[in-house]
């Protein structure tokens, strides 16, 4: 499973069975155009009246996301902090001042959905597998 | 033991909702268990829970927490999350399986076993024989707008194998505890509780004394609801100490790295844990009977859980340490230090 296809999955199941945390992810990244860079994969996020996890498109981004898979379940397992990812270089985030703010909404929104959905547990299983035999 | 094992088998049976109750999406329940083994310094905690309508697939769950903390190595374990309704539950007795667990009572004893399939978890395989009369506060003790009722027993003797990673402990005669909570009530209501145990904490005139604490109030801790410390000798509840006879301060905060789990809760709140006192002094007095107790935990790990009312978390602490316990109840005198555990919640 790609990056893309458990972010995507994740989010799909966050808007069916917790709603709530859904809104506030679209709330938060509305009018964000984010490139993220996972390993060798790129994707974009944006919001404009919906959620779009797709290709990267012509226009800029607002904010770029760099990091790696391993780096993303060191994060979801607590093994290392948002703080120390990017202090030790393995989480990039560039982009203004206001649009991180959003993008950390839209972080800490996602974080609440994934961790009241149970099948997102059944989504990060499928995505270990796809970063054990990519390492 | 005095109260007979088939007795303690029907107290300790599940007590899920009936067809056609009111909210069954609010019911709760778990069986809890601690061991403390002072041979190795292994501490053990094992927790299944239900929640939910666990009758229908994707609306309850069955959850399992198994932790272990070694003083060389840390904490090991985790949360395993999974539907309600693949937990085959005996209705008449506890006996519960859970994917590789399986946990249930059987003759005079508990028997807990669990099998870890990742080489760097736990694997349990443990009898428990309770040296205690249990102790049944089934009430409807009111927390938030909902309410919980409580088995304890505070004093059993755990034999078996525990594999942590890869090192393999064989248990002979340790100390443990076992609770059964049930009810009604959301997370995220306005309560909270300190809880704490010390199994076999004294030998008093050949026979191990065991305490157990208890303190239910709000979220902010200003509203006491119940505040109990119950000592046992032998096998028999010796003295109940109520709210009006305890008193509790908490002293400094517990300043190493608190552990969050499930990890996702770092996400959530990335702030350091600070909700555990650095100390805890616990006094009770009754006429000529009375107790001091000092708690100082040295290893604490948080479980996280997400409120069920609006957005974040609700903290569950669980702490271990050493407790100094001295006092005289019923012309018995005793003192002593020893390994126990206390949980924080709010």
């Amino acid at each position: 499973m790609t990056s893309r296809e458990a972010l995507t999955s994740a989010c799909e199941a966050i808007r069916t069975e917790f709603l709530p945390a859904y809104i506030r992810l679209l709330d938060a990244i509305e009018g964000l155009s984010v490139e993220c860079v996972v390993g060798d994969e790129r994707f974009r996020v944006s919001g404009s009246g919906e959620l779009v996890i797709g290709e990267i498109g012509v226009i800029s981004p607002s904010a770029h996301v760099l990091c790696t898979r391993t780096a993303i379940l060191a994060l979801v397992d607590g093994d290392m902090s948002l703080l120390d990812a990017v202090k030790r270089g393995k989480l990039d985030i560039c982009g203004d001042t206001k649009e991180l703010l959003s993008l950390a909404r839209a972080q800490r929104a996602f974080a609440e959905g994934a961790a009241r959905v149970r099948q997102v547990e059944d989504i990060l299983a499928q995505y270990r597998i796809g970063a054990s035999e990519a390492s | 033991m005095a109260l007979e094992p088939v007795a303690l088998s029907l107290l300790d049976r599940p007590h899920l909702p009936q067809d056609g109750e009111l909210d069954p999406a609010n019911f709760k329940e778990w069986w809890h268990f601690n061991l403390l083994d002072d041979a190795y310094g292994l501490d053990l905690i094992v927790n299944l829970s239900l929640s939910g309508d666990i009758t229908r697939p994707a609306v309850g769950e069955a959850n399992l927490i198994v932790l272990a903390h070694e003083p060389a190595h840390g904490w090991t374990g985790g949360v395993r999350r999974h539907d309600g309704l693949t937990a085959r539950v005996e209705t008449a007795t506890f006996d519960i399986q859970l994917d590789m667990v399986k946990l249930r009572f059987h003759r005079d004893r508990y028997v807990l076993k669990a099998e870890s399939e990742r080489p760097d978890g736990i694997s349990v395989d443990v009898e428990l024989v309770p040296r205690t009369e249990p102790m049944v506060v089934w009430k409807n003790t009111p927390i938030g707008s909902g309410h919980i009722n409580w088995l304890i027993t505070p004093y059993l003797e755990a034999d078996g194998t525990i594999r942590v990673a890869d090192r393999q402990y064989r248990i002979a005669g340790a100390r443990a505890y076992h609770d059964h909570n049930w009810g009604r009530w959301l997370w995220g209501d306005n309560f909270g509780w300190d809880w704490g145990f010390c199994s076999a904490a004294a030998e008093v005139e050949g026979a191990p004394m065991s305490l157990v604490y208890d303190r239910t109030v709000d979220r902010a801790g200003h509203r006491i609801m119940e505040h109990s410390l119950a000592l046992w000798h032998g096998e028999s509840l010796l003295k109940f100490f109520p709210r009006q006879q305890i008193r509790m301060q908490r002293k400094g905060l517990y300043r190493q790295h608190i552990r969050r789990i499930p990890g996702v809760a770092g996400l959530i709140d990335p702030a350091s844990v600070a909700t555990v006192p650095g100390r805890i002094d616990i006094e009770a007095r009754d006429g000529d009977d009375w107790v001091d107790a000092c708690y100082i935990p040295d290893a604490a790990i948080q479980i996280a859980i997400p409120r069920e009312v609006g957005f974040g978390l609700v903290q569950l602490n669980e702490t271990l340490g050493w407790l100094t316990l001295s006092g005289s109840v019923a012309g018995l005198q005793f003192a002593a230090t020893r390994r126990s555990c206390f949980e924080f919640v709010g």
